[in-house]
């Protein structure tokens, strides 16, 4: 896992942001449509059912991860003009220590398709167990 | 069906609530006979919370609003699914107000939308699990 030389200033840039703080988020991946997360199990981003992580933080930060992805393609005279479209499935509580968040581009347009996926982070019997299967619209401005 | 409303401020709230509220800028509202509440501010220095704050505290309203159609010996088994529309970016702190429309045995369907001054910003709705846990 590794942040391209190119990108490495948009990785800090993000790593600033006061919720990557607060929820414990890092940057571990960062490629052309393509962003990868990590997020620790904290005090703060567990508040879900069996002592998980709580739903909407998982949410949070893929959205977050998407942004970041879709950063990577724009073009000089483009810009994220916000989420449009937040859908997410929960397919198992997230109760590891650390949660991987994955997201790719599958479409970069004026509104750009992002397919993100929430992942256990621990070696272990459940490694790379997808937790839950995001996808997010964004709507792009351009000019 | 009553639930006792929380408490409006996050400082009395449970530790890692909390610090969660305080980290997306969330103040809790009331939440009885399946409907809940919340405000949403912007965080460290924004004028009008993010989506990303705004996503969170989608769930967690709509969870409180859930919790208060779960009697025994149903128990919350966490949120299933969620969807949301953005229609535009909030302009100053924003209001997420959940319902809960529709039950069965293993779910509850909550709508909500998100509004701020000049109107809703925000609307889609999700699937809550429940489960039944019968005595042995």
């Amino acid at each position: 896992m590794s942040v391209a030389t190119e990108w490495a200033g948009l990785a800090a840039e993000w790593e600033r942001h006061p919720l990557f703080e607060a929820l414990s988020v890092t940057v571990i991946e960062l490629q052309r449509g393509h962003a990868c997360l990590e997020m620790e199990r904290t005090a703060t981003n567990v508040l879900g059912v069996r002592d998980s992580i709580n739903g909407g933080v998982q949410a949070t930060v893929a959205e977050m991860a998407a942004h970041i992805a879709v950063t990577t393609l724009l073009g000089e005279r483009e810009r994220i003009e916000g989420t449009q479209d937040l859908g997410i499935s929960y397919l198992y509580s997230a109760t590891s220590l650390r949660t991987v968040i994955d997201a790719r581009v599958l479409r970069h347009g004026r509104l750009t398709v992002v397919d993100a996926e929430v992942r256990v982070g621990d070696e272990g019997e459940e490694a790379g167990r997808i937790n839950a299967k995001v996808r997010v619209t964004c709507a792009l401005a351009r000019g | 069906m009553a639930h006792e409303p929380p408490s409006s401020s996050a400082e009395t709230l449970p530790g890692n609530a909390r610090r969660l509220y305080t980290a997306m800028g969330i103040v809790p509202g009331s939440s009885q006979d399946g409907r809940a509440n919340s405000e949403v501010r912007g965080i460290a220095d924004e004028a009008a919370p993010s989506t990303f704050a705004l996503t969170t505290a989608v769930d967690i309203a709509l969870v409180r609003a859930a919790s208060t159609t779960v009697q025994p010996p149903q128990q919350m088994n966490g949120t299933a699914e969620l969807n949301v529309t953005y229609l535009r970016e909030a302009s100053g702190p924003a209001r997420v107000a959940c319902t809960v429309v529709g039950q069965t045995s293993t779910m509850r369907l909550v709508e909500f939308t998100v509004a701020d001054a000049e109107g809703e910003l925000a609307r889609g709705r999700s699937t809550y699990a429940v489960r039944t846990v019968r005595p042995r």
